[in-house]
């Protein structure tokens, strides 16, 4: 059942058994889970079935650490939340990515890859990969694809899921089901807990015209993404100063994203190596259950992670105008001058022109001749920063909730491990005499400086996963420690990042978190057919 | 952060001269001793080899001895230039395979490559 809480015939009042705060990728896949099950369900989404400019800038909120692209423009308000520009590439977090590294700080999930295994396979037809083995992804056989895999570096394969966009691909489904009720355009500002606080009570709704409600469930699942969900948690201080579930100040802190940077260039000695190496568009293998599409990248071996005290790392491998000292600093000169303005830097970029005349002469013929040059910009695993952090601002937004602030930071370890990550494939590639790779200046640099092209939009961390409260917002069942009936669902359990893209996990979190919800229930199995994902009790 | 001077031509043709074949056989060359007509023969030029090699000293200035260059790059060995190109290719493979590289202006080279290029000031 779809219902708007705009609608004034709606009661103000609700009460279910499990209330998911959240309609994106999290929310949406409990709601499927829990399709058929005994439990009433109640998915509250903010917004409404489409973009609306009022909702959409609840998200605003301001950014004190590293540029970071706006946070009313990275992710979305309205059911299905980010899947709504989700770029669709899935793949599951390593195994080493679970494990506690002496040499990451705070790092090791209380759970293991194999725990998330199954949970896994149902997140490949929730994405909708097609018939992957997505638990063994990189053993894919991809024809035409340049393996460089050694002991050092390994290829790793993402798969292509259409991109699916949640809300509208689910609609029918959660419309259909006769235990799911979904509110749209129901905003929570409030979680009210008991006093002590010891459980959940209820939740407090608000409209953007300023309509109230409440939702009374058994058990509540916060499901709003990682600013949000944090930002939830530390504007509930009704009975508890600081926020809920943030009894030892861990409540958005540990904020992660995964850098991007262009990191380095190459020269080809083997072009058509190099360019199969290339795969980010993605290749389609008609495997015997059907078409899939794959994309790689190359990683570093565990091997080579232990021996260098590194994080995961991934590095990408792309192709577009050239990256060279000389010409970067020529094209910021000419771009400058044609927009009537002599650039500030011209002294810096005129002394970087005159010191790569050579690398200008070669961009600027590649300009002409319309070539471009590979470059490189690694997906490193950030290490888990405690002051990398999302807090409460000052200001308010139309519901009168503070806005986010965002702290994001980086660490050395990050740039350490992105420096030794591409030195190693440039070291690999020139082995195989397939191009010689050059370094960007800012990685050179052997401090925490970084030069971001941009940003990911994967918001991790801020309510992370431990056995102990002390280290952990939630425990492995993603309950928050101290509250009886309060879950989270979504990358903010993560306790660290590895460098895949992390909705695939999600979705496998939040399927293993419907199993426990529905434990004694109805535990579910997700099969697929060509017509899309059927959820299909087990017993 | 120092000036660029060593451009991606430099780069590639230091990765591709070692590699390059039909230069021709050059007269044996003393024992332990690399003469600059081999050093030339082996980077196919000077010219940009030396500006690696000066950058590589300032990374290395213990290495500021042709002697010690040349023993760390040929040993005692006697060799034709064809088994000096053989034996070059297989060090530099090695150094990649194993890590030994250095980073002259942003770009990795091998540890053999950049001796080889130091060689070209030195002598």
């Amino acid at each position: 059942m779809l219902q708007d809480f705009l609608d004034r015939g709606i009661g103000t009042e609700i009460e279910t058994d499990i209330c998911v705060i959240g309609g994106g990728a999290a929310g949406i896949t409990l709601a499927l889970a829990l399709a058929g099950s005994s439990r009433d369900v109640l998915l509250v989404e903010s917004g409404g079935m489409l973009f609306d400019q009022r909702t959409q800038s609840l998200y605003a909120g301001d950014s004190v650490g590293l540029p970071y692209v706006d946070l009313d423009a990275a992710r979305l308000r309205y059911l299905g939340g980010s899947t709504n520009h989700w770029g669709g590439h899935c793949r599951p977090l390593d195994p080493i990515d679970f494990e506690r590294r002496p040499w990451v700080p705070h790092s090791g999930w209380p759970i293991g890859r194999r725990d998330l295994d199954p949970y896994y396979e149902i997140a490949a037809g929730i994405c909708e990969l097609g018939p992957i083995d997505i638990n063994r992804i990189d053993t894919t056989e991809v024809p035409g694809l340049f393996d460089l895999t050694g002991d050092r570096i390994v290829r790793r394969l993402w798969a292509h899921s259409p991109p699916t966009r949640f809300g509208e691909r689910y609609h029918d489904r959660l419309v259909a089901a006769g235990n799911v009720q979904v509110m749209l355009n129901a905003n929570v500002i409030e979680i009210v807990a008991d006093d002590p606080p010891n459980s959940v009570r209820s939740v407090s709704l608000r409209t953007i015209d300023g309509r109230t409600g409440v939702v009374r469930a058994k058990i509540f699942v916060l499901a709003c993404g990682g600013i949000e969900n944090a930002r939830l948690l530390l504007a509930s201080d009704g009975v508890m100063a600081g926020g809920l579930g943030n009894a030892h100040d861990l409540v958005g802190r540990f904020f992660a994203d995964h850098p991007h940077g262009y990191a380095a260039y190459a020269v080809p000695l083997d072009s058509l190596a190099l360019h199969a190496i290339y795969y980010q568009a993605g290749v389609p293998l008609n495997l015997p259950g059907g078409p899939v599409t794959v994309s790689a990248k190359v990683g570093l071996t565990e091997e080579a992670q232990r021996l260098g005290e590194l994080n995961n790392c991934a590095i990408d491998v792309g192709y577009g105008y050239d990256r060279s000292t000389g010409y970067l600093a020529l094209r910021e000169t000419v771009k400058a001058l044609m927009a009537g303005r002599i650039p500030g830097t011209l002294g810096d970029a005129v002394a970087r022109l005159a010191g790569d005349l050579d690398g200008a002469a070669a961009g600027l013929y590649r300009r002409v001749q319309n070539e471009s040059v590979y470059w490189f910009s690694s997906n490193v695993e950030p290490t888990p920063n405690r002051d990398s952090r999302v807090m409460l601002g000052t200001e308010r937004d139309a519901l009168g909730m503070r806005k986010s602030r965002l702290d994001w930071r980086l660490s050395e370890q990050d740039k350490r491990t992105t420096r030794a990550a591409c030195r190693i494939l440039g070291e690999e590639l020139a082995r195989a005499g397939i191009a010689r790779m050059r370094l960007e200046d800012w990685l050179l640099e052997e401090d925490n400086s970084w030069d971001l092209a941009e940003t990911r939009y994967h918001h991790m961390g801020t309510t992370r996963m431990s056995d102990d409260p002390r280290q952990g917002v939630v425990d492995r069942d993603c309950r928050v420690h101290g509250l009886a009936n309060l879950y989270i669902a979504g990358s903010s359990v993560f306790p660290t990042s590895g460098y895949a893209n992390p909705t695939l996990t999600i979705v496998a979190l939040a399927a293993r978190l419907a199993d426990h919800l529905g434990s004694g229930d109805r535990p579910l199995v997700v099969t697929q057919s060509p017509f899309g994902v059927e959820t299909v009790p087990s017993r | 952060m120092p000036a660029h001077v060593i451009g991606r031509r430099a780069v590639a043709a230091i990765a591709v001269a070692l590699l390059s074949v039909g230069i021709g056989p050059l007269a044996a060359h003393g024992r332990g001793r690399a003469d600059q007509a081999v050093v030339e023969a082996l980077l196919g030029g000077l010219g940009p080899a030396r500006a690696i090699g000066r950058r590589y000293l300032d990374q290395a200035p213990e290495e500021r001895d042709s002697r010690a260059v040349r023993r760390h790059l040929f040993g005692d060995r006697t060799m034709s230039l064809g088994e000096l190109r053989a034996d070059m290719n297989r060090r530099r493979a090695d150094d990649f395979a194993c890590g030994d590289t250095v980073l002259i202006d942003g770009w990795i080279l091998a540890r053999t490559e950049a001796r080889l290029c130091a060689l070209a000031v030195l002598l």
